[in-house]
C-alpha cells in the first residue's frame, strides 16, 4: 500500500475497510460452523410453506410439531401461571426436552421452566391460556421457538414447490445439528407415513 | 478597464445599439464605438465544461455499471444455484469481494473513476456475502441483522473514500436495523428510542455534520416515533401531542436545515391531531362538545394563517375544509339523520361562501369557486322531488333507500319545481349580467328537465334530435356571451 502517500488516519481507515468486512463475514460463520462440526444430529417433524425473499431467495418456512404441545407435558409451575382464564398472562420462557424416538427423529417429552443441565432441548416462549379446539382433544400450547436458525430452509430458485408436493404425500423431516441450545439446519427431506 | 458583459447581455446591447443607429438616433459607426466600451466575458478554459461533462458521463456509466453488477451478485445469491457447492459459492463471493476492493485500491491514483466503481461492486459483494451466509446456514434471514452488518462493515470504506453515497447508504442500513429492532420492537423496546434519537442527533452533529441526508433520517425517526407512540394512540397518551407539537415548532425554529419541510410536517401534525382526536371522536361519541372544541381550534388556525403566515393560501384551504366539516358534524352530533337537511345545508353553505367572497379579497376566488361548486351541484339534487319528501319518508344517513315512487306526491313536486325555477331564474339574472356561470346554470337546468320529461312523451330519436339542437343553441349562446364578457373586460376574444 506504499504507492499512496497517506496519513496514518487514512491508512487505518483503509486497513479497516478490508479487515472489518472480513471479520464480520468470518465472525458470522463461527457459531454455525462449530455447531455443524461438533453438534449432535437431531431431526424434527415439520409442516412446510413456500415463500420468497428478495435478498435471500426462495425458502420453505418451517413449522415444527414440537411447537404445538399438549398441556400435560408442561411442568406444574408453568401450568399454574398459564391456567385457563389467564389469557393475558405475561410470556414465559420454556425449555422443551427432546428425546430420540425413531431413528434420528426427536420428540418432545417434557417442558420445563429452567434450562436442563443435560440432554437436548429447545428454548421457546408460551403466552396465555391453554388452547382447546376440540373437546375430545387435550388442551395444548402454541410454543414460539426462539430460534431463527431453524425457521426457514433456503432452497434453489424454483424448487420450493417440490417440497410442497412432497409434504402433501407425507411430512417433511428437518435434519439439524444441535450444540448447547443453538441449532443449525442441515437438510430437509420427505418421509413417508 | 472595459466593462464585462456575458454573451446574452452583449448580444442584447449590440442589437439595440444597431437598431438605434439604423433609426438615426446614433451617428454612423457610433454603435460599434459604444460597444467597444464593453467586453464579452471569456472563459479561460473553454474546454473545461466539455471535459467535465464527459467525466460526469463516464462517472454515471461506471456508477450504473457497478450498480448492475452489484445487483447481479445479489441475485446470484438469491437463486441459490445448486450446481456450485456451498463452500465454493462462499469462497467465490469472499475472494470476489476482496478482489474488487484490492482492484479499487490499485487503480485509486491512476483511474479514480474505475477505482470507485470497483469499490462499489465490492460493497455489493460484501452485502451479498452476508445474505449468502444467512442462506447457507439457514439462519432465518432477519433482514435488519444483515443490513446492520452490511452498514457497519461499509463504514470504514465510506470514510476512507470520503464517498457521500457510500456514507449515506451505510448509515441508512444501520438506521434501518435500529428502526426494526427498537421502533417496531415489542414491549418496552420502542421506548429505548427516547434515548436513541437524541443520541443519533448528537452523533450526526459530531461525526456526519456534512451529511444532510443523515440529519433528515434522524428527523424521520423522530416524527415516526411520535406518530407511533402518541398520535396513533387511542387513549390518553395522545394528549402528549399537545406538548409535543409546540416542542416541534420550537425545534423547527432552532434547526438550520429543512426548516420549511419541518414546518409543513408540524402543521400536518396539528391537522392530523384535530382530525383524529377531535373530529373522529365527535363522530364516535356523537358529542357536540368536540365540535365546539374543533371550531375554537379552527378559528385559532384561521388567525394564525392570516396574521402570522401572511395569508397562507394552503392553510386557508385546510381551515376552510375543517370549517365545512364542523358544520356537518354540528348537524350530525345534534342528531340530524335526514339527508335532505345535509343537501340543503351544503346548498346554503355554497351561497354563503360565494357571498362572502366579496368581503374577503385576501384569498382571491377561493370562496367563490368552492361556493359555486357547492350550490350548483346541490341545486341539481334539490330539483329532485325525492329530497323534498315529507320528514318521515326522506332518505336517511343510516341506509339510504330508493323510494318506490313512480310519481311523487304533489307536496314534494311543488317545492322541487319551484326551487328549480328559482335557481334557473338566478341563472337568467347572471346571464343578463353577462356572466358565464349563468349560461352554465340555465343550460344544465334545461338539460336536466329535458331528460326528465322527454322520454315520457317523445320517441327516442326525436328526443335526441331536440337535445342536440338545444345543446347547439346553448353552445352558440355560450360563445356569444363569452365574447361579450371578454369585450367588456377589455380582452380580445380568443378565436379557437
Amino acid at each position: 500500500m506504499e504507492n499512496l502517500p497517506k496519513t496514518n488516519k487514512t491508512k487505518r481507515l483503509l486497513l479497516a475497510s478490508f479487515v472489518l468486512p472480513a471479520v464480520i463475514l468470518l465472525g458470522m460463520t463461527v457459531q454455525p460452523v462449530t455447531t455443524l462440526m461438533t453438534g449432535t444430529p437431531i431431526a424434527l417433524k415439520t409442516m412446510p410453506f413456500d415463500p420468497k425473499s428478495l435478498f435471500y431467495g426462495d425458502y420453505i418456512k418451517l413449522q415444527y410439531e414440537v411447537q404445538q404441545l399438549p398441556a400435560s407435558l408442561f411442568d406444574k409451575a408453568i401450568l399454574k401461571k398459564h391456567k385457563a382464564g389467564a389469557f393475558n398472562s405475561s410470556p414465559t420462557t420454556v425449555y422443551i426436552v427432546l428425546e430420540k424416538k425413531d431413528g434420528n427423529v426427536f420428540e418432545a417429552t417434557k417442558v420445563h421452566e429452567t434450562k436442563p443441565s443435560e440432554g437436548i432441548y429447545l428454548q421457546g416462549t408460551i403466552e396465555g391460556e391453554p388452547i382447546t379446539d376440540d373437546r375430545n382433544q387435550p388442551p395444548y400450547f402454541n410454543v414460539e421457538l426462539n430460534l431463527d436458525t431453524i425457521s426457514k430452509y433456503y432452497v434453489e430458485e424454483g424448487t420450493g414447490k417440490k417440497f410442497e408436493q412432497q409434504s402433501g404425500q407425507g411430512q417433511l423431516l428437518a435434519h439439524m445439528k444441535w450444540k448447547d441450545g443453538y441449532v443449525i439446519l442441515t437438510s430437509v427431506e420427505a418421509w413417508g407415513k | 478597464m472595459k466593462r464585462i458583459l456575458n454573451s446574452n447581455q452583449h448580444e442584447f446591447l449590440k442589437r439595440e445599439l444597431n437598431y438605434l443607429e439604423e433609426k438615426g438616433h446614433l451617428e454612423p459607426q457610433q454603435a460599434a464605438k459604444l460597444l467597444s466600451v464593453y467586453q464579452l466575458q471569456t472563459y479561460p478554459k473553454k474546454t473545461e465544461p466539455a471535459s467535465k461533462s464527459s467525466i460526469n458521463f463516464v462517472q454515471t456509466l461506471l456508477l450504473f455499471g457497478a450498480l448492475l453488477i452489484g445487483l447481479g451478485i445479489l441475485s446470484f445469491v438469491a437463486t441459490n444455484w445448486g450446481a456450485l457447492s456451498k463452500l465454493s459459492k462462499f469462497i467465490i463471493l469472499f475472494i470476489g469481494l476482496f478482489s474488487f476492493y484490492t482492484g479499487g485500491w490499485f487503480f485509486e491514483k491512476k483511474r479514480p473513476q474505475t477505482a470507485k466503481a470497483l469499490f462499489y461492486i465490492g460493497a455489493f459483494a460484501f452485502g451479498a456475502e452476508i445474505f449468502y451466509i444467512g442462506q447457507m446456514f439457514h439462519l432465518g434471514g432477519k433482514l435488519e441483522n444483515a443490513f446492520l452488518a452490511w452498514g457497519i462493515g461499509l463504514l470504514p470504506l465510506a470514510y476512507y473514500l470520503k464517498d457521500r453515497i457510500l456514507k449515506v447508504c451505510s448509515i441508512a442500513f444501520i438506521y434501518y436495523a435500529i428502526e426494526v429492532k427498537f421502533m417496531f420492537g415489542e414491549g418496552w423496546l420502542p421506548y429505548v428510542m427516547v434515548l436513541i434519537i437524541p443520541l443519533l442527533f448528537i452523533l450526526t452533529n459530531k461525526l456526519a455534520n456534512d451529511l444532510k441526508e443523515v440529519f433528515l433520517m434522524n428527523l424521520v425517526l423522530m416524527y415516526q416515533f411520535v406518530e407511533m407512540q402518541f398520535m396513533l394512540d387511542e387513549g390518553w397518551k395522545a394528549l402528549w401531542m399537545l406538548a409535543i407539537i409546540p416542542l416541534f415548532f420550537f425545534i423547527e425554529k432552532k434547526v438550520k436545515e429543512y426548516q420549511e419541510l419541518l414546518f409543513i410536517a408540524n402543521l400536518l401534525l396539528i391537522y392530523q391531531f384535530i382530525e383524529m382526536h377531535i373530529a373522529w371522536k365527535a363522530v364516535d361519541h356523537v358529542q357536540i362538545s368536540y365540535v365546539f372544541a374543533g371550531i375554537v381550534v379552527t378559528a385559532g388556525l384561521f388567525w394564525y394563517g392570516h396574521v402570522k403566515l401572511q395569508r397562507s393560501l394552503p392553510l386557508f384551504l385546510a381551515n376552510l375544509a375543517l370549517s365545512i366539516q364542523w358544520v356537518f358534524l354540528l348537524l350530525y352530533t345534534s342528531g340530524v339523520n335526514n339527508v335532505s337537511y345535509y343537501v340543503a345545508t351544503t346548498f346554503i353553505l355554497g351561497v354563503v361562501l360565494q357571498v362572502l367572497q366579496s368581503k374577503f379579497s385576501d384569498y382571491p376566488d377561493v370562496l367563490k369557486i368552492i361556493g359555486i361548486i357547492f350550490h350548483f351541484s346541490m341545486a341539481l339534487v334539490l330539483t329532485s322531488p325525492y329530497i323534498w319528501l315529507g320528514f318521515e319518508q326522506a332518505p336517511r344517513l343510516s341506509g339510504i333507500q330508493q323510494g318506490e315512487f313512480e310519481t311523487y306526491p304533489i307536496e314534494s313536486m311543488i317545492p322541487s319545481v319551484l326551487f328549480g325555477t328559482l335557481y334557473a331564474l338566478y341563472g337568467f339574472y347572471l346571464v343578463k349580467k353577462e356572466q358565464l356561470l349563468g349560461i352554465a346554470i340555465v343550460g344544465v337546468m334545461v338539460l336536466r328537465y329535458y331528460t326528465d320529461y322527454s322520454f315520457k312523451f317523445l320517441d327516442k330519436s326525436i328526443a335526441f334530435m331536440i337535445g342536440g339542437i338545444i345543446l347547439m343553441a346553448l353552445g352558440y349562446w355560450f360563445e356569444r356571451t363569452r365574447r361579450k364578457e371578454a369585450k367588456k373586460n377589455g380582452k380580445p376574444p380568443e378565436n379557437k
